[in-house]
């Protein structure tokens, strides 16, 4: 495959699950709001900005932080459609039809939010659901979820690393944080017992089962490296991924609850090493690109 | 109907050896909005594998590598066409929505929006693209070598003169200021009667109007896109759609020589 398709699909996925992720964080985020104004502290939604690595000023209000993160959307789903555009024999006619629905749908008009951010999820869940019944599970299907696991499991590590530094021990909140990544119902049918910060980390950092687990994404992200690799020797991004995923099998659930940063450091440092890789891999795999002595040579038409 | 057939050689020269030559062609003929390409053949020296896709806008993408050391260049494409014959391939999706933002060399201009203000002829949208063409035609000159692949339409204004790539671009940014869907298109021209364009690929644009689909509009000429225009690749504006486009590893300076035949076989 050529690499900028690669990238391109890669890309697909990442933003697809980004522009997901922060309608989901800004739905929930107001939900909160609008259920306990009285509780919040004062920087709640300078807070948000910086859980969503938006730019923020001190003071933001509902309005300034709804309105980055509606434009945030709006750039990676267009951002999507334009990567998907270049790759358009590699993906399906009905994924593309449907990634410009969104496209279209989301630079509407958000007046009335939850159904706008609900739309959005829908509208990614709709993609997810086409790429993977309309495609073939070929190597350009494994860019894109590689994309999309990759994007996953940051998006849920720094949510939950995030807030374990903020948050302190009450079920409510961390109710919140559950349904962030769409994981409270789940979690009541799995644990009878109250909400707890233990139970909400090793669930969404550890838990093998549930789709938005951290763990659950670096092991699909690693089945489709898998898959890439066919069955040669592992590549580099194989390699990574399966540190991260032995990572996700030998710490203690325990220890990451009482040293959060630690594990986060160490994670993002994982994540760094397989963007390098991915890039150095399948991206820009070139020596021509690097060494820019390459030359463009444009025909002119007359 | 007509046939026509087309030779269109491309050769790149270096002063000293260069290696690692990647190039990307779009001279395949499309076989869709009323032609036919019946057969079609590439010849590329350094001999080389090539191998093909079809982009984002349904266009026949060619490419390949050449590592080793080389100081030449040379790609001949034969072409085969059928115009002015009925149906094609019509199952690419197209979407109109991709045709109407600006982006560079197509600029929203104060100078564009005169011109929109002069040749809009309300409702009757063919009437505008026909004035518009005319327009472009009487007020800018056409003189090769005055513009480059990079010229934008804000130079083109300035200078008023271009060649084939300018008076499309020009063309593009006056219809869509006027929020009609317009595309560029690269192609063939039969030269018969000193048309201008010969001797190398061509380009005109497309506008899109409900109901009626894309129509051809070739404002360096002036004249509406017809049976002696061959479409090879549509786009957004020259950055998609170059005929030929590559990098290559080496300081060398690059020479280009181009050289398009357009012979036409059966007339109706």
């Amino acid at each position: 495959m050529l690499s900028r398709v690669a990238v391109s699909l890669y890309q697909v996925g990442r933003l697809l699950e980004g522009a997901d992720h922060m309608a989901r964080i800004l739905d929930v985020h107001h939900s909160v709001y609008l259920d306990r104004p009285g509780d919040l502290s004062a920087d709640y939604w300078d807070r948000f900005l910086a859980l969503a690595a938006l730019p923020a000023e001190a003071g933001s209000d509902p309005g300034t932080a709804g309105g980055l993160a509606v434009a945030d959307i709006r750039t990676q789903v267009a951002r999507a459609r334009v990567a998907a555009l270049s790759v358009r024999p590699s993906i399906s006619s009905e994924l593309f039809e449907q990634l410009t629905v969104l496209n279209w749908n989301c630079q509407g008009d958000h007046a009335q939010i939850h159904a706008y951010l609900t739309g959005v999820q829908l509208g990614v869940q709709l993609l997810t659901g086409l790429a993977e019944d309309s495609m073939n599970h070929d190597e350009a299907w494994n860019f894109m979820r590689l994309g999309r696991y990759r994007q996953r499991a940051v998006n849920v590590a720094r949510l939950v690393t995030v807030k374990l530094s903020e948050l302190g021990d009450e079920p409510i909140l961390w109710a919140a944080v559950l349904r962030c990544c769409s994981a409270f119902e789940a979690y009541r049918w799995r644990f009878s017992a109250p909400i707890t910060v233990e139970g909400v980390v090793g669930f969404l950092l550890f838990d093998r089962h549930l789709p938005r687990s951290v763990a659950f994404s670096i092991s699909e992200a690693l089945a489709s490296a898998r898959q890439i690799d066919g069955g040669g020797s592992k590549s580099a991004p194989h390699r990574v991924l399966g540190r991260l995923a032995a990572l996700f099998d030998y710490t203690d659930q325990g220890e990451v609850a009482a040293d959060p940063s630690a594990f986060g450091i160490h994670f993002f440092s994982l994540v760094e090493t397989l963007d390098r890789t991915l890039a150095s891999t399948f991206f820009r795999p070139s020596k021509v690109a690097s060494t820019s002595m390459a030359v463009y040579n444009d025909q002119p038409q007359q | 109907m007509a046939r026509l057939e087309i030779t269109h050689t491309t050769r790149l020269t270096y002063r000293e050896a260069i290696a690692e030559t990647y190039m990307e062609m779009r001279v395949r003929p499309l076989d869709d909005g009323g032609q036919r390409c019946r057969d079609f053949s590439l010849d590329v020296r350094p001999a080389a594998t090539v191998r093909g896709y079809r982009d984002g806008f349904g266009n026949h993408v060619l490419y390949f590598n050449h590592l080793a050391r080389h100081e030449r260049v040379e790609v001949r494409a034969r072409s085969l066409v059928e115009t002015g014959v009925a149906g094609g391939d019509a199952l690419w999706p197209v979407f109109p929505e991709d045709f109407v933002a600006f982006r560079p060399p197509v600029l929203d201009l104060a100078g564009v929006r005169q011109i929109a203000a002069r040749v809009d002829r309300g409702e009757d949208r063919v009437k505008t693209l026909e004035a518009l063409t005319t327009h472009i035609n009487t007020h800018l000159r056409y003189r090769p070598e005055t513009t480059d692949v990079f010229t934008q339409v804000d130079e083109v204004l300035r200078l008023r003169s271009g060649v084939c790539q300018d008076f499309a671009h020009l063309f593009i940014a006056v219809a869509r200021s006027l929020h009609i869907p317009c595309r560029y298109v690269s192609g063939y021209l039969d030269p018969i009667g000193g048309r201008r364009g010969a001797g190398a690929t061509h380009a005109w644009a497309e506008a899109w109007l409900p109901g009626q689909g894309w129509l051809g509009f070739d404002p360096t000429n002036p004249m509406r896109a017809a049976e002696h225009h061959v479409r090879v690749a549509v786009g957004r504006d020259y950055r998609d759609v170059p005929p030929t486009r590559g990098i290559y590893l080496g300081r060398a300076a690059e020479r280009m020589e181009v050289n398009v035949e357009v012979r036409l076989l059966s007339p109706t």
